[in-house]
């Protein structure tokens, strides 16, 4: 937080993300009515997460609270327009991806720096663990607040 | 219920679970479908299990009882449309607008579609998706473009292999294409940041699925499958990591030769 919160490259940035999320739902086969709802998950996540970490929250942490948005946005459009959950929090994760820390983990050991490795892995496995966390806390806490599981089908019926 | 009608609606119900299971639905998912369709069409007791290898379904109206399994191979092709598809129709079976004629019609042409997006759409999806990437992994134009390229490579590449080979290699070969030619390609183009170039060029093979399978299926409670599948997406990214680690070994350190 320099000069000014949001600049013209995060405009790009939240762009990049909407395609990339995008794209990436069309190569899972998502419902053509959901691929838009999608990418804005995916780009809002994102956006959170940059967020959160900007405002020096640390970065295992603003990956919880990003994977807490994806869960509780994804399970609010899926009652909206009646689709699996699942269709879209696999778009909206991806974003989240410690793809930049693992790289370096990767980077350290090859080049032998064994001891700044394993620091990065331990935080790359730390992230993911934090994003699978918020996902779960995020979908619970909205199945809670819901309504009761009236259609959860179980295994005997009773005829009243 | 007839003898006839409840073996149909017991092959339909595993024809479903199957249908689902392979296109990457959670098990939970698919447990709450088959007892939906099973009771809609006058079942008194629906008992299903779900792993991402084997369906058991049990299934029983006033005099007798039916049990059936049914193996889960070849688990290739992700296609959420046609979870959505089935588990749409199981809901229609409940309200009671479904026959049970129609729902094997219906399952039939859901299985047949072969992808709703054609082949060459996925293959700009894959392309344009991995520049995306990396661009938002601090690339410009230059890593977009071979970002793209490469992760277009890997794609292919994980389509070309097909059930060939087990997932972990399979993972790893696709990604050992990608990586190897985003590192060609940032060395002979305008192209600097070798990071977003490789991290774009294997999202394509990211366990985007298996990881929210894995979340999805612990949170219903089913410990086994989630287990299972969180343990298929480490191995997974796994993959992607060996593969990485050992193209920049080449590329960082050259190949020392004794």
């Amino acid at each position: 937080m320099n000069e000014t919160f949001f600049t013209w490259r995060d405009l790009l940035l939240a762009v990049a993300g909407f395609a990339a999320t995008y794209c990436y739902a069309v190569l899972y086969q998502v419902p053509k009515k959901a691929l838009v709802l999608v990418g804005l998950v995916g780009t809002g996540a994102w956006l959170v997460q940059e967020f959160v970490s900007r405002l020096g929250v640390a970065s295992v942490a603003s990956a919880f609270i990003g994977g807490m948005f994806v869960a509780m946005v994804s399970e609010f459009l899926a009652r909206r327009v009646r689709m699996p959950v699942t269709v879209f929090v696999v778009g909206g994760i991806v974003p989240l991806v410690p793809g930049s820390k693992a790289y370096a983990t990767m980077r350290e050991f090859v080049m032998g720096n064994e001891m700044f490795g394993i620091v990065r892995g331990a935080e790359t496995i730390l992230i993911a663990a934090a994003i699978s966390a918020g996902l779960l806390l995020g979908g619970t806490l909205v199945r809670m607040t819901g309504r009761a599981r009236s259609d959860r089908a179980t295994g005997t019926r009773n005829h009243s | 219920m007839n003898e006839s009608s409840l073996e149909q609606v017991l092959e339909l119900c595993l024809r479903a679970g199957s249908v689902m299971l392979k296109n990457g639905a959670e098990t939970s998912r698919v447990e709450e479908t088959i007892v939906r369709i099973g009771q809609s069409f006058g079942c008194r007791t629906v008992h299903s299990f779900a792993t991402p290898t084997g369906l058991f379904v049990s299934m029983a109206d006033s005099e007798r009882e039916k049990t059936r399994m049914l193996r889960i191979t070849g688990t290739s092709t992700i296609n959420l449309s046609k979870v959505h598809e089935v588990n749409d129709l199981s809901r229609r079976c409940a309200s009671g607008t479904v026959t049970l004629a129609d729902l094997a019609v219906e399952l039939n042409r859901i299985d047949r579609v072969p992808y709703t997006y054609r082949l060459r759409y996925q293959h700009l999806a894959a392309a344009v998706s991995s520049g995306a990437f990396a661009v938002l992994f601090g690339g410009s134009l230059p890593e977009f473009l071979v970002g793209a390229v490469c992760g277009w490579l890997s794609n292919s590449a994980w389509g070309m292999i097909g059930d060939r080979m087990p997932t972990f290699l399979r993972t790893f070969f696709a990604a050992l294409v990608g990586v190897v030619m985003a590192v060609i390609g940032v060395k002979y183009s305008f192209a600097t940041h070798t990071e977003a170039a490789i991290l774009g060029a294997v999202i394509p093979l990211v366990p985007g699925v298996a990881v929210t399978n894995s979340v999805r299926d612990l949170m219903a409670g089913e410990l086994l499958s989630g287990v299972a599948r969180a343990a298929d997406a480490a191995l997974t990214a796994f993959a992607i990591a060996v593969a990485v680690a050992l193209v920049l070994t080449v590329a960082l350190r050259g190949v020392v030769i004794q």
